[in-house]
C-alpha cells in the first residue's frame, strides 16, 4: 500500500475500500465473509495517520454513569488517541470509571467550571506534544465516532481549528424557538467580531491543531468560554471551519444553561463579545 | 473641644489599631502604607479641629457644610477601595484557577496497564485512585 493509499483513506473512514479489508486480505484461508468484512472494515479500520498524535479532552462532572461509555466509544471512534478526562472536583465515581474505561485523569482539587477544566486539558495536551486536541462533552451530546469528521480539515492542512456545527444538515437536533432565537444573535455578533459567519457558535465539540493548543493553554475564557473562543482565536490569526455533525439530546442531565440562567448567559457572552477586545486585552 | 477629644481619642485607637497590625504582619506593603496614611490623616483632621482647618479647605473647595467634605472624602475613599479589592479578587481567582490546573496536571493518573506496562513496580490500584476531597 503506497503512501498516498494511506492519506486518502484516512479522510474518508466511511467509506474504506476493499483494499483496507482485514489483515490476511480476501485472499487468505481464514478471510472472513466480503460483506461481514466490509462491515468490520467501516468498524474498525480508521486509523490516525502514523505519527499524529491525537489528544480527545473530555471535561465531567459527576458522570460516573456515563463518562466511561464516551471514554470507550471515544477510543473505538480514534483507535491510538490518548483520552484525557478533566475529573472537575466531581464529588461521585467519574474519576475512577474513567481510569477503568483506559482514559487518563487530571483529577482537578476543587471545581473549575467547564473553562478552567477544559483549558486543563488544552494544557494537558500542549504540554506533552500532541499534534491535535478534540473537545468533546462528557455527557453524550457528541457522537464520537464524528471526531474524525473535525480532524480532516486539521490534517489537511485546510484549518487550525475546526467546529461541529449541528446546523449545518446533518442530523435533526432542534433546539427549543427561544434557544435558537439566542443561539442566531450570537452567530450575528461572532460574525461581526470574528469577521466570518458562523453557525454554531455554542458548539462544544472543537478539535485545534498545536497552534490553536498553545494559544488556549495560554488564554480561556473561564465562563462560557465556547462564543468567546471563536472570536480569541480567529483574531490570533487562527483558521476557523465548521463542519457539519450531529448532536443528540443530552442523555444525563440537563443544560446548565436554563431559564433566568439563560438571560444572564446572553448577557455575559454579549458583554466578553462587545466589550472585551481580545486583542489587547489577552495579549 | 470635647469633640476635638473624642475624635482624636478614636483616631489614636484606630492609629494603634493599623501599627499593631502592621507589627503582627497582618498588614503588608502597600496596605500598611493605605491604613497608617488613614490613621494619620484622622489623627491630623481631628487635631486640628480647634484651628478650623477643615473649615478652611471646605469653604477653599465650596463646600458650605465642613462635614459634607469628610462624607464626600470618605465615600470616595471607600468606593476606591472596593474597587481595588474587586479587582485584586479578580486577579486572586485567575492565579487560583492556574494554581488548580497546575495540582491536577501533576496529579494525572494513567489506567493500570500504562502503568504496570512501564514496569513501575507501584502501579497498583490504589494509587490509581483519584484520591478524595
Amino acid at each position: 500500500m503506497t503512501t498516498n493509499d494511506a492519506t486518502t483513506r484516512r479522510h474518508l473512514p466511511a467509506a474504506p475500500t476493499s483494499r483496507d479489508v482485514a489483515p490476511g486480505g480476501p485472499g487468505s484461508p481464514d478471510a472472513p465473509e466480503p460483506a461481514a468484512a466490509e462491515d468490520a472494515a467501516r468498524q474498525d479500520r480508521f486509523r490516525l495517520p502514523v505519527g499524529l498524535r491525537v489528544c480527545v479532552i473530555v471535561p465531567a462532572l459527576n458522570e460516573g454513569g456515563s463518562v466511561g461509555a464516551v471514554v470507550a466509544s471515544v477510543e473505538q471512534a480514534l483507535p491510538g488517541a490518548q483520552v484525557v478526562v478533566i475529573d472537575d472536583g466531581s464529588t461521585d465515581d467519574t474519576g475512577v470509571r474513567a481510569l477503568e474505561a483506559g482514559a487518563a485523569v487530571i483529577p482537578l482539587p476543587v471545581n473549575l467550571g467547564i473553562g478552567g477544566a477544559v483549558q486543563t486539558g488544552y494544557r494537558f495536551a500542549a504540554m506533552n506534544g500532541f499534534d491535535v486536541a478534540i473537545q468533546i462533552d462528557g455527557d453524550g451530546q457528541h457522537d464520537p465516532e464524528e471526531t474524525r469528521l473535525l480532524l480532516g480539515p486539521l490534517i489537511e492542512g485546510d484549518a487550525d481549528m475546526t467546529i461541529g456545527s449541528r446546523w449545518l444538515g446533518r442530523g435533526d437536533y432542534l433546539a427549543p424557538r427561544s434557544r435558537r432565537f439566542g443561539m442566531r444573535i450570537l452567530s450575528r455578533l461572532v460574525t461581526w467580531r470574528a469577521g466570518a459567519t458562523f453557525t454554531d457558535t455554542t458548539s462544544g465539540f472543537r478539535a485545534v491543531g498545536a497552534n490553536g493548543m498553545a494559544l488556549f493553554a495560554e488564554h480561556y475564557p473561564v465562563d462560557y468560554p465556547e462564543v468567546e473562543t471563536i472570536v480569541l482565536a480567529s483574531q490570533h490569526g487562527l483558521r476557523i471551519v465548521e463542519v457539519p455533525v450531529r448532536m443528540t439530546h443530552r442523555e444525563h442531565g440537563s443544560s446548565s444553561i436554563s431559564g433566568l440562567g439563560s438571560a444572564y448567559y446572553m448577557a455575559r457572552v454579549i458583554l466578553a463579545l462587545v466589550a472585551g477586545n481580545t486583542d489587547w486585552r489577552h495579549s | 473641644m470635647r469633640a476635638t477629644i473624642l475624635t482624636l481619642t478614636l483616631s489614636i485607637g484606630f492609629l494603634l489599631l493599623s501599627l499593631s497590625a502592621i507589627r503582627k504582619q497582618r498588614l503588608h506593603g502597600k496596605q500598611a502604607v493605605l491604613w497608617l496614611f488613614v490613621s494619620l490623616s484622622m489623627v491630623f483632621l481631628s487635631a486640628t479641629l480647634p484651628l478650623h482647618f477643615l473649615d478652611y479647605v471646605s469653604h477653599f473647595m465650596g463646600i458650605a457644610y465642613p462635614p459634607n467634605l469628610i462624607l464626600l472624602l470618605g465615600v470616595l475613599f471607600l468606593f476606591l477601595l472596593v474597587f481595588q479589592l474587586s479587582t485584586t479578587a479578580a486577579r486572586l481567582a485567575e492565579t487560583n484557577t492556574a494554581l488548580v490546573q497546575e495540582i491536577g496536571l501533576l496529579k494525572t493518573q494513567f489506567p493500570v496497564e500504562v502503568l504496570a506496562s512501564t514496569a513501575n513496580s507501584d502501579g497498583d490500584m490504589d494509587r490509581s485512585r483519584p484520591q478524595p476531597g
